[in-house]
């Protein structure tokens, strides 16, 4: 057999091909791996900055809110996302110096490639003539001249399209521009402009088909990126490279309000009442700042709506309530305290088929206490990002202030409803303790969808309560996030 | 220290142990990044990110399969994935015949390993990848569909081109030692 299969051929020399690296390789990854332990010691340290910012800030707004009126509170807050929105603004700024920064790069490339295409050429042929017998070295020539042909062309071309005149110095300008861009990227860890770079270089150099321009104009980019990709070699690589850090959207949550312990809100004497949660709805805008690419902090606004409900209760109709205040709790707003004589009604068998209001004695009526408040949440979160692909899986602690705007309770039975009053005993700003988890799916870069289930530990709801009684709240909060 | 020792070692973050398993392993990866990169920088930043997933993730490594095929499998992802955003944007809509049998003459086997790293490395991104996956790491055109993102019949057609560039790098390359040897008996005849 004289002819070999070219398969075969290269199948038979590479067979147990391999070549001892250059000993900068393990520096590198040894400095790699430095830069790497200390990096995970740092979300810690961020972790625990957060949480002493969040302490200090809700002790601030405490106490700088315990002594004025109700209105303040809410005015503090707007102020509050207004200097959000400033430096959103800033930042904003920023990220679109960057994103011109980065467009400009490919401009840049191409220019440097079509320009130095003539030293890398020789370059290559110094380096290649080494290993490789004088005919290669030849074939190597032919193939460069080749390359410097085209790409000896190419600018023409371009000077062509492009009826703007580009000075020489223009290249050497941008290029400064461009190292300076890359120093602002490592000061500030933003690991998306070198990947936006590489990729933009790449959409234009595959406008040709040039596969030795390719070469060449990888090499470039591999300098200028080689250090940023040292630093970052441990990061998920499919992972959505935070493109800013400001982002922000609407979400919406069903939120389950209920309490544990079976003291009641209202009076002691409803202590032994069946109590219920209800599901109300919450909506807000919500604004979150990466801090790093894991960790970020969030705040917002939302409107919470919670509801309780005090069941079995018997009150009958009388002209004169015996006792003014009977519910300890309530503000009667005028009219049922004259008219109605609320009692826990613990003689009504709920079971019973007949209509409870006929069974029962003392012609008391079964009816619910139902208590709604309603809050202004001002959330401040950390949300760490436990899978950051395009799916991904956060977790989401911290706290919520809440001001009190909307107060009520009333008396149901049946069908028919009747405001009692508001209570008396719900602070006028509280706090909960937020947990949670949270799925999130990126449609784009920009915009993705999260779905936050978060338990709520309220505080300090009530300022007066009857036995034991802890307030909580559910929600799964889902919304939309875009990033700007 | 036996291989499993090893490894636990580097699983507890061992300096020491992961210097010995990159001596160990580095020349037949560095082999491996040499195959599929295009250039010897390339391969190196490549082996560099190959071996810091591998001290990432060798928590994850159970003794189940080779360790060197382990370690292989994220050489190779580590360079796939570099190169595959690029390939996006270059799709092959034509289909090539394939199963061209290109054969070449006994007497280029002669050709030096360097020169046929060479031809490999200068092979655009997809056709190095996948005559890599397929003549040397013997994947199927379906496996490699998979890994690239493309169709096996695309997997196919690469291959086609892989092996018709190679195949013309090595002729000319014959061409020119023709060439070579006739100026050379000229110039003897002459003198």
């Amino acid at each position: 057999m004289d002819k070999k299969n070219l398969d075969e051929l290269f199948r038979a020399k590479f067979k147990t091909f391999q070549e001892v690296p250059d000993e900068k390789v393990w520096t590198a990854i040894e400095n790699s791996l430095d830069k790497k332990r200390k990096k995970r010691i740092i979300p810690l340290w961020w972790q625990l900055g957060g949480v002493a910012a969040v302490l200090s800030v809700a002790l601030f707004t405490f106490y700088t809110l315990k002594d004025p009126g109700d209105e303040t509170p809410v005015i503090t807050n707007t102020e509050k996302t207004n200097s959000n929105d400033t430096k959103q603004d800033g930042l904003d700024a920023d990220s679109k110096k960057d994103k011109k920064n980065a467009l400009q790069i490919p401009e840049v490339t191409e220019d440097a490639v079509v320009n130095r295409s003539g030293d890398t050429d020789v370059k290559n042929t110094d380096k290649d003539s080494d290993p490789k017998t004088d005919k290669d070295s030849f074939q190597n020539k032919l193939a460069n001249t080749d390359v410097a042909a085209t790409d000896a062309t190419s600018p023409k071309d371009k000077s062509t399209k492009d009826s703007a005149t580009r000075s020489p110095e223009k290249p050497q300008l941008a290029k400064n521009e461009l190292d300076s861009n890359r120093e602002n990227a490592d000061r500030v860890a933003v690991q998306g402009n070198p990947k936006i770079i590489s990729e933009k270089s790449d959409k234009t150099i595959s406008q040709n088909d040039l596969i030795e321009k390719d070469d060449t104009e990888t090499d470039d980019n591999k300098k200028s990126i080689f250090e940023v990709l040292e630093a970052q070699a441990d990061e998920e690589k499919i992972a959505e490279e935070p493109s800013s850090r400001w982002s922000a959207g609407p979400n919406v949550a069903p939120v389950y309000f209920n309490a544990m312990g079976d003291g009641s809100p209202i009076d002691p004497s409803f202590s032994p009442n069946a109590k219920s949660g209800s599901t109300n709805l919450s909506y807000g805008v919500s604004i979150a700042y990466a801090v790093t690419k894991k960790l970020s902090v969030r705040s917002g606004i939302h409107k919470a709506e919670y509801g309780y409900n005090t069941n079995n209760v018997g009150f009958s109709p009388t002209l004169a309530a015996s006792t003014s205040g009977r519910l300890q709790n309530i503000d009667f707003a005028g009219g049922p305290r004259n008219l109605a004589e609320i009692s826990p009604n613990l003689n009504l068998d709920s079971s019973n088929d007949l209509a409870p209001e006929f069974s029962s004695l003392n012609s008391a009526r079964d009816g619910t206490i139902a208590q709604s408040f309603g809050y202004l949440e001002v959330p401040l979160e950390l949300d760490y990002a436990l899978i950051n692909r395009r799916f991904g899986v956060n977790l989401v602690g911290g706290i919520s202030s809440l001001f009190l705007i909307d107060n009520s309770v009333t008396l149901n039975s049946g069908e028919l409803t009747t405001e009692i009053g508001e209570a008396r005993n719900l602070n006028d700003l509280n706090f909960s303790t937020n947990i949670g988890f949270g799925v999130n799916y990126k449609f784009t870069s920009k915009v993705q969808l999260n779905i936050e289930p978060v338990f709520k530990y309220q505080l300090n709801t009530f300022s007066n309560v009857s036995g034991d009684f802890r307030p909580f709240s559910i929600g799964v909060y889902s919304g939309l996030n875009f990033k700007f | 220290m036996s291989l499993e020792e090893l490894i636990d070692s580097c699983k507890q973050g061992d300096r020491k142990a992961q210097e010995q398993l990159y001596r160990e392993y580095s020349p037949r990866l560095f082999g491996t990044c040499l195959k599929y990169s295009r250039n010897k920088t390339e391969a190196e930043d490549n082996l560099h990110d190959s071996f810091m997933t591998i001290f990432d993730k060798i928590a994850q490594y159970t003794a189940k399969g080779s360790f060197e095929g382990w370690a292989k499998r994220i050489a190779v992802n580590t360079v796939m994935q570099k190169y595959r955003k690029e390939e996006h944007l270059k799709l092959v809509t034509d289909n090539f015949e394939d199963e061209v049998e290109i054969e070449v003459d006994s007497g280029y086997t002669d050709i030096g390993l360097d020169t046929l790293l060479g031809y490999i490395q200068e092979l655009p991104n997809k056709y190095r990848l996948t005559f890599n996956l397929y003549v040397l790491d013997g994947h199927s055109h379906a496996e490699i569909g998979a890994l690239l993102g493309t169709s096996p019949g695309t997997s196919k057609s690469n291959l086609a081109r892989a092996r018709l560039i190679l195949k013309e790098k090595i002729e000319a390359k014959r061409n020119i030692a023709i060439i070579g040897l006739l100026l050379l008996l000229l110039m003897e005849s002459c003198l």
